[in-house]
């Protein structure tokens, strides 16, 4: 059990949510990972680690800061990034089911943000 | 060993290769068998690199496969060199026909994640392809030699 | 009573002979009888394009637009129909109807009291102007101004309700909601509810703010519309600013780009930059772009210290649609409908668009991550019109 696992685990208890993994943001590669059975983890964390780095790249061409929190919509199924302060090049990403409580996500996304901190 | 059959299938490989160089957003790719037969590119511009590229790929490929067996393993899953403007990735698969080995360039585009999840996918890919789903016949080295030819020909044009 | 088939053939044959023959009015109202909501709304707002001041139309589509969950393009097209025609029963009733669903009682009160004159036997119609009356006297002293609280769980750019501009009697209407018992719409539909629900504690607060947010986009609108477009105001657009309410920024765009669909061709590039220009100059947005797939910009701007970023911004955005696309394709999660971004100073929201393009709507974080999507979903239905009127390539 490492530093990470309490934080995924409390992710991870909102209705909805299928996993959350700590992926490295410039390789997009898992250093922990809770997932449901059947979700693609590596694919997951290499996917959304690459559009996390582009949206990252687009708002600093526009100046508008660093991206510090991306969700990705879909009709099957939602995507969170967050890249919390405390975590470095670390992101913290959350699957979850499209009707999922994206508040209540958001909120425990901020608290493990508030925990690294 | 050297297939003598290359001419047959080796067009089958240019969907999956394209695919895979694609989406997983790298710049060069190259397919070769371990005898270092080039099956497959894409990025680049000039034969005289592919060859290079090949035979380098194909000896740090076997080197780093008997440091592996030094190390008493029986080799790496695949070999990735990080740096600052590109990277390397060397992944090596085995079919039921041969051993293939994946060499690719990429850059800020991509990462490591996406090239290892698209090279995963490009292996089930291969490995079905009828030129790679079953044992084929081998050759000898001069035909070998012709082969090699025949393939970058068939990449770059006769010159 | 339904049409019969040889009446639909021969409509449908007017219609192919000449796209701005009204019989694509019955047309329409067949297919939507039969369930047929998409052809019945293409043909809709393709008759509009060169009739649009014909006020069934806009009904029509109105009621298409609600019973396919769309309450907000329903409030706007019956609004436009009640500009029109003022004595449209059908139109005021409906949105009087839609107020009452959006619990914005005031509005709701000032509707449905002209509907129960108009039929004064409607039970329905009485009995929910008699709710509306009553809670509009218990909620008026709780009304304020002030921006509304975000929706922290408010993802989809379904979730609406652009700014409803006041109607002609002069007074705001508010957001919109579902659609409850609106005349010739049947009943009211769970999706509408369900976002009015979750976005109307405190309607008249809502209201209030979104009144005064849209205020300056008129004026945005206005003044580009007027310098920049070579087509004078016609039609819809002509009768819309005629009259002395200032229009909101998507009828704005609406009204212009349907002008220009008046005038034969192909929507004029000024109405679409017009409108996204009102987007980009709300309070607290950073601007408003349409890209095309090959990343560049079609419509809009992005202005960031006083420089238009957009050029960047979409240098660098042209792949994240198709990485997007790439991303959900490979997880099994069916297509993209959006991307949400934020960072400490903003808040991006960047959506698809047809054609393989993508809109990006960027606002300062002091605008709520909720206004931020409704808007965003102003802009992709202004481009969805420009695009589906021949804008496109």
């Amino acid at each position: 059990m490492s530093a990470f696992t309490p934080l995924l685990d409390s992710v991870n208890r909102v209705r909805g949510v299928r996993g959350s993994m700590i992926v490295a943001a410039d390789d997009g590669l898992i250093v922990e990972a809770d997932l449901m059975i059947g979700i693609a983890g590596p694919a997951v964390a290499a996917l959304v680690a690459s559009l996390f780095r582009r949206a990252r790249r687009s708002v600093q061409a526009a100046e508008l800061g660093a991206a510090a929190y991306l969700q990705v919509e879909a009709d099957e199924g939602l995507l969170f990034a967050a890249a919390p302060p405390g975590l470095g090049d670390l992101l913290l990403v959350v699957v979850a089911e499209s009707w999922v409580n994206v508040g209540l996500v958001r909120l425990e996304a901020a608290r493990v943000a508030e925990a690294l901190a | 060993m050297r297939r003598g059959d290359l001419e047959e299938f080796i067009g089958d490989l240019k969907g999956p290769v394209d695919t895979f160089a694609r989406e997983a957003a790298v710049r060069l790719v190259l397919l070769i068998n371990g005898s270092g037969q080039v099956l497959a590119q894409r990025g680049f511009a000039r034969a005289l690199d592919v060859m290079g590229v090949a035979a380098l790929g194909a000896g740090i490929h076997a080197s780093s496969r008997a440091v592996a067996q030094l190390l008493g393993m029986p080799g790496f899953k695949h070999l990735h060199q990080g740096g600052a403007a590109g990277q390397v990735f060397i992944g090596p698969f085995q079919t039921p026909s041969e051993e293939l080995i994946l060499i690719t360039v990429f850059g800020e585009d991509s990462s490591l994640g996406l090239v290892q999840v698209f090279y995963a996918r490009l292996v089930e890919e291969v490995q079905k392809l009828p030129g790679w789903s079953q044992a084929r016949p081998t050759t000898d080295a001069a035909q070998f030699e012709r082969d090699l030819e025949a393939g970058l020909d068939h990449f770059f044009g006769a010159t | 009573m339904s049409a019969t088939p040889t009446q639909v053939r021969q409509w449908s044959e007017e219609v192919a002979r000449d796209p701005g023959n009204l019989a694509f009015l019955p047309l329409a109202e067949s297919y939507r009888e039969q369930g047929r909501r998409d052809a019945a709304l293409r043909l809709c707002i393709r008759g509009l394009e060169r009739n649009p001041e014909n006020v069934e139309a806009h009904h029509l589509l109105g009621v298409i637009y609600a019973e396919g969950g769309e309450p907000v393009k329903a409030f706007d097209e019956w609004d436009i129909a009640l500009r029109l025609s003022p004595d449209h029963r059908a139109a005021r009733r409906a949105i009087g109807m839609l107020c009452v669903e959006r619990a914005d009682w005031p509005a709701a009160v000032r509707h449905l009291e002209r509907a129960v004159a108009d039929a004064p036997d409607d039970a329905e119609l009485r009995s929910a102007f008699d709710l509306a009356r009553t809670n509009a006297a218990v909620s008026a002293p709780m009304a304020r101004p002030g921006p509304a609280p975000a929706s922290p769980g408010s993802t989809g750019s379904a979730a609406l309700a652009p700014p409803p501009a006041a109607d002609s009697t002069g007074g705001g209407v508010g957001g919109v909601g579902g659609v409850g018992g609106v005349g010739g719409v049947g009943g009211g539909t769970a999706a509408g509810s369900n976002v009015g629900g979750s976005a109307v504690s405190g309607g008249s607060m809502a209201s209030a703010d979104l009144n005064r947010t849209v205020d300056s986009a008129p004026s945005a609108a206005a003044a580009r519309g007027g310098s920049t477009s070579a087509a004078p105001p016609a039609g819809n657009a002509g009768g819309s600013a005629s009259t002395d309410r200032p229009m909101a920024a998507g009828e704005a765009g609406a009204a212009a780009g349907t002008a220009a669909g008046a005038a034969g061709g192909p929507p004029r590039w000024d109405s679409l930059q017009d409108e996204f220009a009102a987007l980009g100059a709300e309070r607290g947005v950073v601007g408003a772009i349409l890209l095309d797939e090959q990343g560049y910009v079609i419509a809009g701007e992005m202005t960031v210290n006083g420089r238009d970023r957009a050029p960047e911004v979409a240098a660098v955005l042209s792949g994240a649609s198709s990485e997007a696309e790439r991303a959900v394709k490979h997880l099994g999660m069916g297509a993209w409908r959006g991307i949400l971004l934020e960072t400490p100073e903003a808040t991006v929201r960047l959506a698809p668009v047809a054609d393989g393009g993508m809109l990006a709507v960027a606002a300062r974080r002091e605008v709520p991550t909720g206004w931020v999507l409704r808007l965003a979903a102003r802009a992709r239905d202004a481009a969805a019109r420009w695009l589906g009127a021949g804008g496109g390539p």
